[in-house]
């Protein structure tokens, strides 16, 4: 071993020995139990033995520490179990990221609890009960299987009367009418074509000035405008008016025969958003996005913070005021205002093709971040340069390299590890909160903020909180694994903590 | 003393001076053709015409001679040969800037057609008091909170706090700000969905104005409260766990000091002096506005338009609230940094 590297621990043991913990001293029974897996320590061993302590390496002696208490290992496996679902799940889901389901959707049902009003002007007149499907977007193929599956059910033929009729945008898939032998009206029909269609059930009260008549339509995933008529044949509409209630109908707007806003089932297991992706499938995405963004912003910020803060901390005078004002004036800036600016600046540069926007946006969150990373170090290494064993270093004469390399790095480490993995979570927050303002990765690409962002419409979030909800929760639990994370780090590192 | 207020003034003065050139250079490189960059899908779908663009151009005065608009796009005005052109351009503006700001002048926001002051004056108080309520209610409670749990080391009730404070902080406010609205506005109808007063409000009678003005209000201070609290807490357990184990306080309690007065007196009295130089962080959060809360509340203050602006390129409101906000960065510091020394007679000015 490094001679120096064994005084230092030497140095280290001697002060762990010397404070009244009690944490670091071993029983000779544990003695027995760890002699085989220590070989290397033999020679410590008899040298200390008159102590009866055992004696391990300072990380071993952290990670011991660390995995004593259980609240550090829950998180380490949630954390465990968000990388695997992040970066491994999507292998095992079947869905793409932007893959929209392209079925033409679960049937939907639209319910209108509401009952309409006509009048019956003449028993004797002809009166149709007029139901009219306003489908812009329907696509001709649709069209005619409804039409043809109207003619293949049983349903012309039992009303002769009734007629398929196509009108611009509209496609009147059914119009039925008749009278009954008292001169009301009845009118019932069913009719499920296999492409969509009208399910219809019309029970109109005969006779009389006005006709109650509540009825339950089915439709099949669409999004529709449902008018109830009543038309005169010789005078053209007598009347229409628009009987659905937007609050009561579930619906989609589905202009390209997607899969949309499906509720959780077998194929998607958290259902799919308005454009049809799956959710669960985004959400890994997503993950994987905050999880490298996160990564990726704190390990530059990180290393600024490290060479800078080094500088300041170790060389002091000139250096540290130039490297302090810096970051006095960093600190000073706001920054979410300034994130915004800059996503201005980067939608004004065409140049840069969408998939480097992400490193683009890793760099605008380290810059933000870097400088209290700058200040921490700059202060623990103040306080480092006046101990002793830094003194001990220079009077042996060590070459200034070594002297940061090997003992004062390894000393702010602890200190730096506990920040990095504190700010991952405040990073993730930011990148959130970023791509909730769209200026993030931009759709269809996945992101937990841009999930969330979708509650803008209230339809989603009333009705569809299995879009948006889920999305939220993992950020939260991401962010609180990474705090539980760095609060037992930093009792762990902690020799004076009570046990 | 006053030799070291005004070191700290001359230095605070020079740090804003630093800043001021930072935030001008990024907002000279945003495109001066925003509106075009932000309309280019919309004229290319056909909604909106060329000619409609440039009249709202001039509307709005983008085509009018002012410092900020000799602003050119560093980088499209390219090559190198345009490089020594555009440094005398940017020093410029940025002097012109800067002598109309020590005039008093903040320039004439693109959007509102008014004075950059006038707008940030305007929609100030109403962020401010969102702010201030919601500053009072996390100090009442969470202090007594970090010394309640302090005193209890390790018991079930630290435990809890701890969690649900760290809870706390891990919270997106956009996420539970959408919840509450979900849950307690549109499910429940308790509160309503967004801004700050209802429509048929009678003007005249000032108290019924206050109570429904209060009402809009309760949903977005209880996000704010609930997610400020905990860094608080946090904060005053771990200072007065550090305060506890001091030797003065055992000094005290073997004098026969009773464990309340060693807590209530001594200990507190030590704990509120980390917690003031939290002002320096606290100042601009109170003027400044939350940007997302105000959007999904829909309250009119100054974070609102601050998102606004951004997203329509109104760079004189951009420059100037960019600005407000490191002016009041730096004054806080300087409170802060006073403060300390007023409250902690051990501090001493000179180093």
């Amino acid at each position: 071993m490094d001679e120096n590297l064994k005084q230092d621990s030497q140095l280290d043991k001697t002060v762990e020995n010397n404070i009244d913990s009690g944490a670091e001293v071993e029983t000779s029974q544990n003695l027995k139990q760890e002699t085989v897996s220590d070989n290397n320590e033999t020679k410590k061993e008899t040298a200390v033995a008159q102590n009866n302590v055992k004696v391990i390496s300072p990380g071993r002696m952290v990670l011991k520490r660390f995995f004593r208490s259980k609240l550090s290992i829950v998180s380490l496996s949630f954390l465990v179990f968000l990388f695997m679902f992040s970066f491994l799940g999507p292998f095992l889901t079947s869905w793409g990221e932007s893959e929209a389901d392209e079925s033409p959707g679960a049937p939907v049902v639209v319910q209108i609890r509401h009952t309409s009003r006509t009048r019956v002007e003449d028993a004797n007149s002809v009166e149709m009960l007029l139901i009219q499907m306003l489908a812009p977007h329907l696509s001709d193929a649709t069209i005619a299987n409804a039409q043809r599956a109207l003619v293949d059910s049983e349903f012309l033929a039992n009303n002769p009367n009734a007629r398929l009729n196509n009108n611009d945008n509209m496609v009147m898939l059914a119009r039925l009418y008749g009278t009954n032998s008292e001169g009301g009206m009845s009118a019932t029909g069913r009719v499920s074509p296999a492409g969509g269609g009208i399910f219809m059930h019309a029970n109109p009260i005969p006779g009389g000035p006005s006709i109650t008549t509540p009825f339950t339509v089915v439709v099949r995933g669409r999004d529709h405008h449902i008018y109830l008529g009543v038309i005169d044949e010789d005078d053209g509409p007598y009347g229409t008016f628009i009987i659905t209630e937007r609050e009561q109908i579930r619906h989609s707007n589905n202009p390209r025969e997607r899969n949309i806003n499906a509720r959780p089932n077998a194929n998607q297991l958290l259902g799919t958003d308005r454009s049809g992706y799956d959710i669960l499938t985004r959400l890994m995405y997503g993950g994987r996005i905050s999880l490298t963004l996160g990564f990726v912003s704190v390990a530059i910020s990180l290393t600024l913070g490290l060479l800078f803060g080094g500088l300041a901390g170790y060389f002091g005078k000139w250096v540290d005021n130039l490297v302090m004002r810096v970051v006095d004036i960093l600190s000073c800036l706001p920054s979410l205002p300034v994130l915004l600016i800059f996503s201005a600046i980067l939608d004004g540069m065409p140049q840069i093709p969408v998939h480097l926007r992400i490193y683009v946006v890793m760099g605008m969150l380290a810059f933000i971040s870097w400088h209290g990373t700058t200040r921490v170090v700059r202060g623990q290494i103040l306080s480092l340069r006046e101990q002793e064993f830094m003194v001990a270093t220079e009077a042996l004469g060590l070459p200034v390299s070594r002297r940061i390399l090997k003992h004062l790095i390894p000393n702010v480490m602890p200190l730096i590890i506990v920040g990095a993995v504190t700010s991952l979570g405040s990073m993730i927050l930011t990148e959130a909160t970023l791509s909730f303002l769209g200026l993030g990765v931009r759709p269809p690409a996945a992101a937990w903020g841009l999930m969330i962002a979708s509650v803008r419409d209230p339809q989603i979030m009333i009705q569809y909180p299995n879009q948006w909800i889920p999305a939220g929760v993992l950020i939260v639990m991401a962010v609180l694994a990474f705090g539980f994370l760095g609060d037992s780090l930093r009792d762990a590192f902690d020799p004076k903590a009570k046990r | 003393m006053i030799k070291y207020i005004i070191k700290r003034l001359l230095l605070s003065l020079l740090l804003l001076f630093g800043v001021s050139i930072i935030i001008y250079l990024l907002i000279r490189l945003m495109p001066t053709d925003f509106i075009d960059v932000m309309m280019a899908p919309r004229i290319a779908g056909g909604t909106v015409t060329q000619a409609q663009i440039d009249a709202m151009r001039r509307f709005y005065g983008l085509n009018i001679e002012h410092p900020m608009d000799r602003a050119h796009n560093l980088v499209v005005v390219g090559g190198w040969e345009n490089f020594f052109a555009n440094i005398r351009s940017f020093i410029n503006g940025y002097w012109s800037w800067l002598f109309a700001v020590l005039g008093g002048d903040l320039g004439m926001s693109f959007m509102w057609q008014q004075p950059v002051s006038t707008v940030i004056g305007d929609a100030m108080w109403i962020s401010f008091s969102l702010a201030v309520v919601a500053l009072v209610l996390q100090f009442v409670i969470a202090i007594p909170l970090g010394i309640y749990v302090s005193t209890r080391q390790y018991s079930v009730a630290d435990n809890t706090v701890t969690v649900l404070v760290l809870m706390g902080m891990s919270l997106p406010s956009f996420f539970f700000g959408n919840l509450l609205i979900m849950l307690f506005s549109r499910n429940l109808g308790w509160f309503p969905l967004s801004g700050i007063e209802s429509g048929h409000l009678d003007l005249d009678n000032a108290f019924r104005v206050f109570l429904d003005r209060a009402w809009h209000l309760v949903l977005p201070i209880f996000t704010v409260t609930l997610l400020s609290i905990g860094g608080l807490t946090r904060f005053t357990r771990i200072t007065m766990l550090e305060v506890l184990s001091a030797d003065y306080i055992r000094t005290a309690r073997a004098k026969g000091c009773s464990e309340r007065t060693a807590i209530y007196k001594h200990a507190f009295r030590n704990t509120l002096i980390p917690i003031v130089t939290m002002i320096a962080g606290i100042l601009p959060g109170l003027f400044g506005g939350m940007i997302i809360l105000e959007e999904i509340f829909g309250i009119p203050g100054i974070g609102q338009r601050a998102l606004h602006a951004l997203r329509s390129g109104d760079i004189p409101f951009i420059m100037g609230f960019n600005m407000f906000l490191a002016i009041l960065s730096v004054i806080g510091t300087l409170l802060s940094d006073l403060a300390y020394v007023i409250v902690d007679p051990r501090v001493k000015l000179d180093r």
